[in-house]
């Protein structure tokens, strides 16, 4: 018990180092990682979402990772594919800014946008300033708690539970800037695909520049 | 045994959908869980002219939820400052983000927001489009409520660039006599704020007092790395001149927020 | 509660009962805080992260078409998370190895939420006897002893009055695939048991693809025609009729290779009456479909190959009966064969394009361009899956679809394709004791017609019930059944016509049910045995008909509660009823506690005499253990039949040849004295089923519904757990101007019904399925009302249990009508589980 002590408040006095630290200027990190997803070829299967409320002891309620169905078309020239996205590990975050108590933060190596909700209040402002539903309250706890890009995994040196649970291997993480110029090897693009950084639906990627690519559907694409 | 059944339900009921409790449903009816969420009242049309009492029928625990007095770490809301809470014009305990916006001193003075100022429908089925040729709702991915028609307009950047001065508002504004009506805008788009979902009045009685006021929405809470495109009115003695960077932008508010 | 279990609870962050003592004194606003802070998300100290947890490999275990990794990670005996196959946990393996020949084995979102099945609400964890009425859910805990001398005493009271067929074996595989651990009707535990016993009813017929069975059988004289999955990147077209890889796995790896089949420049056909997922990942060319009217366009399409002359002719000389007259056996000459069925030869009606389009809505010209895409493009898949053949002559659409395999000579070949079953890979899939006691039986009928029989008995013909032939006195009696067994099943919510179930099993003495979870079934049982789960057992997994490997699946945890294996249950059963050692011969009389000993020895006997003997494997039986995933590496892909093309041998059929000639069906003097009641024809043809779009029936009933299998659940199995729940809905989709016409939108409550049952649900209108077709996915856990209405949307209240002659369910063949309703639908498994929360109260203070 009086190691737990202790531990809360070196917690809290880190926490207010990282406030000060933080204003405008976000964190260029040494290597930005970020997702790729291929919306044509995913079947939609939501593994990485199970595998993702599993990783992190989530009940029924908070989804960190969700994989959105969009359909359109007339019968019977219909056409369907799926989005699929958790945190996208801004590289501007606009929760990042917003917190009160210095529980989310970016890192330095890595660029994830890491969160320590043990820190957290509860005040939503996160969860609202998010242009893409990352942080999600728990209403079990009254915590705002997010994917942190399972960084105990990226530090055991693999990759996050929903990338390893991608049975199509469409899903996967890598230094997005390879990504987007197509250097990274990776399952997740097929041979001549290019990803792009916006599709139909996502919110202005300009709000805060996330971490993520996508190879489109052709009805996604946004001109 | 029935009851405890019953309580049983009802707290799984919330633990799953955690906006909605059980609550006398008033001119609605009564509804179960299951209708309650496909309601019209949350879908378009019927949402543009819901009230925020409507919405807090249902809804209550976005306001009767408050911010821990200290997170399970032990970090205090009391002692709890963020950088943008350390301008002058913000005041107050650590809220939460609704009540900060909707029942806090400050919100009631300079803002007239409603709930569906934000969130103009749901889709309890995906939180996206159903049908993205027939049923465009226009939210964005995995949000109800897109931040660059709403949060946007409050939460940018400070556009310094366009303004002409030489840097940031924090850099320059000792250049400005730190004052924002004083130097540039007791002249130049005066007309400014005369929107429903704004008390303007009250805002440029606030700014008078304190230039932080203007920055604080201005840059000073900035979550977006880009600007709202404000519409350009005329202003008493506007040359007619439009810059390059305004020549796309309308000249009026969107129709819904207009004072009538 | 006991320590462990708090611990865990906390540690799921699920504890629901703290909760409602919270929220119950009105905090429901305030959010729990609670002390414990293991494993909790983002818990600050301790986190166990996965490298200082315990590492046990394993595998998911429930019914579904393939089988897949699961590595848990434990502290002390919770599992606290699961993973999956990430290329580390075999010989030679590293972390992200998954290559073409040794894929990964990643689990789906079923097998990824087994930790919430575990130590779910509805988990059985002792014992229980019924106290309420049959169905209403009331039980009273009670000691293993109290149970089983329940069991065995009324056992023998039942066999003494109502004779050797008194019960009904209706174990399934629910809990099955294990090498040891077994529950199906051939080689299961129970039918061991009930056998031994002397008092025993068999269920034949596969809910899923009896129809399918059929027609491989009949065809190819066995139902392994799969090919293994990595077959599929070699195709260059592939037709996926009736099936939807996205939602049923059929290996574990197929849905990839077609990906890698897609990128290599395959096409992709779905025939289908809906746009699934499926479709869209591989852009495929949708022909919607009505359904049940499969065999007739696959006739038409034959019709326009042959008319064009684009059959592989040499192939059909070469290696099939009856394709044709020069392909008829001497003891056929001169009599139908299907290409004079086809070109109306035989009679008078030539099975065109045009005829077909009347039947199927597909247009005549969608039929001629697939027929020519599939007869002129080598080599292509025709996947024809069993979801068509569940229906009235389902086996006729099976059947005809291996004739077109086999006129386009696509059979043997790499990226061709046979299916049918798809059973791939041969495992050596039992580590059973080896003697003759496993599938002993007193009659067997059809399982599906259980309720019919025991409404109707002694007045049942057998056609009515599927009786198996005797070559005894008995044949031909139906049996009396006093009672059934359940075991890895929940049938009495999966089996058709839910509603005639419901009347017939008040006539019953005696129902037992073993499960690992209270499902609806167990609601009707009169005692609920408790099983333990594959994670609290030792086994083996295999592949499912797809899949060349073995997992290694200790017991990762103890037994919970008082669970036990079903070995243990039965073993112990059998020695109080005088068989114990014929039961089980390694075990002792003390099985029952000590069982770990006596199934290492099965366990390795088996891969020692079987694996290693007749698999060249040469790793031995710890070093399996050790590693935990043996995978076999092959050097070309496993293709079904490739012997029986490339290297002359025979077929099993009796001519040695494939035959769409069936010359057991021709020879058959009298159906009526088959299990198949009814005439079969010996080719396959269409015929017209009892309900369908273009029957008088759909004048008073307009839509057809479909009840595929869905993705958020194994059949019924995890229909309770709240992560999948969150990401479905049971819901009845119909399409959109079919709505528009009666005012429907989604998310409306909609009660849809025919003669035999009405159920209540959501809507989901879409563009993706084909007017006058309504969908509902099989399996959700039954709710009645006061009405009998069905609150929970399961489908199997509209089915209908008339058999197919084949012995093929009619799951797909149902007419219905719907409309916006008043009526409550109960999703949630919030509210099943206050429906059960009499049964499974594991404590006092709730």
């Amino acid at each position: 018990m009086t190691e737990a002590k202790k531990l809360d408040k070196e917690q809290v006095k880190q926490a207010v180092k990282r406030r000060k630290q933080v204003t405008y200027a976000p964190v260029q990190p040494e290597e930005q990682l970020g997702f790729v997803h291929n919306n044509v070829d995913c079947i939609g299967c939501r593994a990485c979402e199970i595998a993702c409320k599993d990783k992190n002891g989530l009940a029924a309620g908070p989804r960190f990772r969700r994989v959105q169905y969009i359909e359109g078309g007339t019968y019977p020239e219909v056409y369907a594919y799926k989005v699929n996205m958790s945190c996208n590990h801004c590289a501007e975050p606009a929760c990042l800014p917003t917190c009160p108590t210095g529980a989310i933060w970016k890192r330095a190596d890595n660029g994830v946008v890491d969160i320590d909700s043990t820190l957290c209040i509860g005040c939503r402002r996160c969860e609202a300033a998010c242009p893409f539903g990352a942080p999600q309250f728990d209403p079990s706890d009254g915590l705002v708690k997010k994917c942190n890009m399972c960084i105990d995994e990226l530090e055991a040196g693999r990759k996050p539970y929903c990338v390893m649970a991608c049975m199509m291997r469409v899903l996967d993480i890598g230094p997005i800037d390879e990504i987007r110029s197509g250097e990274y090897d990776t399952k997740a693009i097929g041979p001549g695909e290019e990803t792009t950084r916006r599709v139909k639906g996502l919110a202005n990627p300009d709000l805060t520049n996330p971490s993520i690519a996508f190879i489109p559907h052709s009805k996604g694409k946004v001109d | 045994m029935k009851n405890i059944a019953k309580t049983f339900a009802l707290i799984i009921a919330v633990l799953c959908t955690p906006f909605v409790q059980a609550a006398d449903t008033g001119k609605f009816g009564n509804l179960d869980y299951e209708r309650a969420r496909w309601h019209p009242i949350h879908f378009q049309p019927a949402i543009n002219e819901a009230t925020n009492e409507d919405c807090l029928t249902c809804h209550q625990d976005i306001l009767q939820r408050k911010v821990k007095e200290q997170s399970p770490a032990g970090v205090k809301a009391s002692e709890s400052l963020a950088w943008y809470q350390t301008l002058g014009v913000y005041e107050g305990e650590q809220e939460t983000f609704h009540a900060r916006h909707l029942t806090t001193p400050i919100a009631k003075d300079l803002m007239n927001l409603q709930c569906n100022f934000c969130h103009q429908g749901n889709d309890p089925r995906e939180e996206a489009p159903n049908n993205l040729d027939t049923n465009a709702s226009g939210f964005t991915l995995r949000k109800m409520v897109d931040p660059e028609e709403t949060c946007l307009r409050c939460h940018g950047r400070h556009n310094s660039e366009i303004m002409g001065i030489p840097g940031s508002w924090p850099d320059t504004k000792a250049m400005f006599g730190n004052s924002c009506t004083m130097a540039c805008h007791v002249a130049i788009r005066t007309n400014r704020h005369q929107v429903s979902y704004l008390n303007a009045d009250a805002i440029e009685k606030a700014a008078a007092e304190d230039p932080d006021t203007c920055y604080g929405c201005h840059g000073g809470r900035q979550w977006y790395r880009i600007t709202y495109p404000y519409p350009r009115h005329t202003w008493p003695g506007d040359s007619g001149v439009v810059p390059a960077w305004a020549k796309d932008r309308p000249t009026e508010s969107e129709e819904r927020f207009r004072l009538k | 509660m006991s320590d462990k279990l708090k611990w865990l609870a906390d540690s799921l962050n699920m504890n629901r009962r703290n909760f409602l003592k919270t929220t119950a004194v009105g905090a429901a606003t305030t959010g729990l805080v609670t002390a414990k802070k293991d494993a909790e998300a983002f818990a600050y100290e301790p986190y166990p992260k996965d490298d200082e947890l315990e590492t046990v490999v394993t595998s998911c275990a429930h019914n579904c078409g393939s089988r897949h990794a699961l590595i848990a990670h434990k502290k002390g005996d919770v599992i606290v998370r699961l993973s999956t196959d990430d290329g580390r946990f075999q010989k030679d393996g590293y972390f992200g190895k998954d290559t073409e020949e040794e894929p990964q084995l990643r689990g789906c979102l079923r097998g990824r939420s087994y930790r919430s099945r575990i130590y779910s609400q509805e988990r059985l964890l002792y014992p229980m006897i019924r106290v309420g009425a049959r169905g209403e859910g009331k039980f009273k805990r009670a000691s293993w002893d109290e149970a089983l001398d329940l069991v065995a005493g009324k056992m023998l009271d039942i066999k003494m009055k109502y004779g050797p067929t008194a019960l009904l074996d209706q174990s399934y595989a629910g809990a099955s695939w294990g090498v040891f651990h077994k529950s199906d009707q051939i080689a299961g535990l129970l039918g061991r048991f009930l056998g031994l016993f002397g008092c025993r009813t068999n269920s034949w017929s596969v809910p899923s693809y009896q129809g399918t069975v059929f027609s491989s059988t009949q065809t190819f004289g066995s139902i392994e025609d799969g090919n293994e999955d990595d077959a599929y990147a070699y195709s260059k077209l592939i037709i996926m009729w009736g099936w939807n890889p996205a939602y049923t796995f059929h290996g574990g790896n197929t849905f990839y290779y077609m990906r890698l089949a897609k990128q290599r420049g395959c096409k992709f056909v779905l025939i289908d009456p809906q746009y699934t997922d499926a479709a869209s990942a591989y852009d495929a060319w949708w022909i919607p479909i009505r359904p049940n009217t499969d065999a007739a366009m696959l006739a038409g399409m034959a019709h326009y190959i042959f008319a064009n002359n684009w059959q592989d002719q040499l192939f059909i000389n070469k290696f099939v009966q009856g394709m044709d007259q020069g392909t008829m056996p001497e003891w056929g000459k001169g009599g139908e064969s299907f290409k004079d069925y086809i070109m109306g030869f035989s009679d008078g009606i030539a099975k065109t394009p045009e005829w077909a389009a009347e039947i199927c809505g597909v247009p005549a010209e969608d039929i001629k361009k697939l027929a020519k895409m599939y007869a002129l493009t080598k080599p292509a898949a025709l996947k024809a899956s069993w979801a068509p053949g569940r229906n009235a002559y389902g086996e006729q659409y099976n059947r005809m679809a291996a004739a077109l395999q086999a006129m386009t000579g696509n059979i043997g070949k790499l990226g061709g394709c046979a299916e049918g079953i798809g059973k791939g890979w041969h495992a050596e899939g039992s580590a059973l004791p080896e003697d003759p006691y496993s599938n002993i039986y007193a009659q067997a009928i059809k399982s599906d017609r259980w309720a019919h029989c025991v409404l109707n008995f002694p007045n049942l013909k057998r056609e009515e019930i599927g009786l198996w032939p005797r070559q005894d006195p008995t044949d031909g009696l139906p049996p009396l059944i006093k009672g059934i067994f359940w075991q890895g099943s929940n049938w009495f919510n999966q089996l058709t016509n839910i509603n005639k179930e419901i009347k017939a099993i008040n006539n019953l003495e005696l129902v037992v049910c073993n499960d690992s979870t209270i499902t609806p079934s167990g609601l009707y049982a009169d005692v609920l045995l408790p099983v333990a789960t594959h994670f609290e057992r030792h086994d083996v997994a295999l592949p499912w008909y797809k899949g060349h490997y073995y997992i290694h699946r200790p017991k990762v945890i103890e037994p919970m509660g008082e669970s036990k294996t079903d070995w243990q249950i039965y073993t112990e059963l059998a020695y109080r009823l005088g068989f114990g050692p014929v039961y089980n011969p390694r075990a002792k009389r003390d099985y029952f506690h000590y069982n770990d000993a006596t199934d290492e020895e099965y366990l390795r006997y088996w891969w020692e005499s079987k694996v290693m003997a007749h698999q060249h494997v040469e790793m031995s039986w710890d070093e399996f253990k050790h590693y935990g995933i043996y995978k076999f590496k092959m050097d070309k892909p496993h293709v079904a039949f490739e012997d029986q093309i490339k290297k002359g041998k025979p077929f099993k059929t009796p001519s040695g040849k494939i035959e769409i000639l069936s010359t057991p069906l021709a020879t058959t003097p009298d159906f009526a004295k088959t299990q198949f009641g009814y005439y079969i024809p010996p080719i396959p043809k269409w015929i017209e089923p009892w309900e369908w779009l273009g029957h008088q029936k759909a004048v008073k009933y307009p839509f057809h519904m479909i009840t595929p299998h869905p993705r958020w659940r194994t059949h019924s199995i995890f229909n309770n757990i709240p992560w999948l729940r969150e990401t479905y809905e049971q819901e009845i989709t119909i399409n959109a101007s079919d709505a528009k016409k009666r005012g429907i939108k989604t998310g409306d409550t909609i009660e849809a019904w025919n003669d035999r049952g009405k159920i209540v649900l959501p809507a989901y209108v879409t563009e993706r399925c084909m007017p006058g077709v309504v969908v509902v996915h099989e399996g959700s856990w039954l709710d009645l009302d006061e009405n009998g209405v069905d609150r929970s949307g399961n489908p199997d209240f509209l089915t209908d249990d008339n058999p197919s002659p084949a012995g093929a369910f009619a799951y797909n063949t149902i007419l219905v009508d719907f409309k916006k309703s008043d009526l409550d639908h109960r999703p949630g498994w919030d509210k099943l589980a206050t429906s059960r929360s009499h049964v499974y109260r594991r404590d006092s203070d709730m």
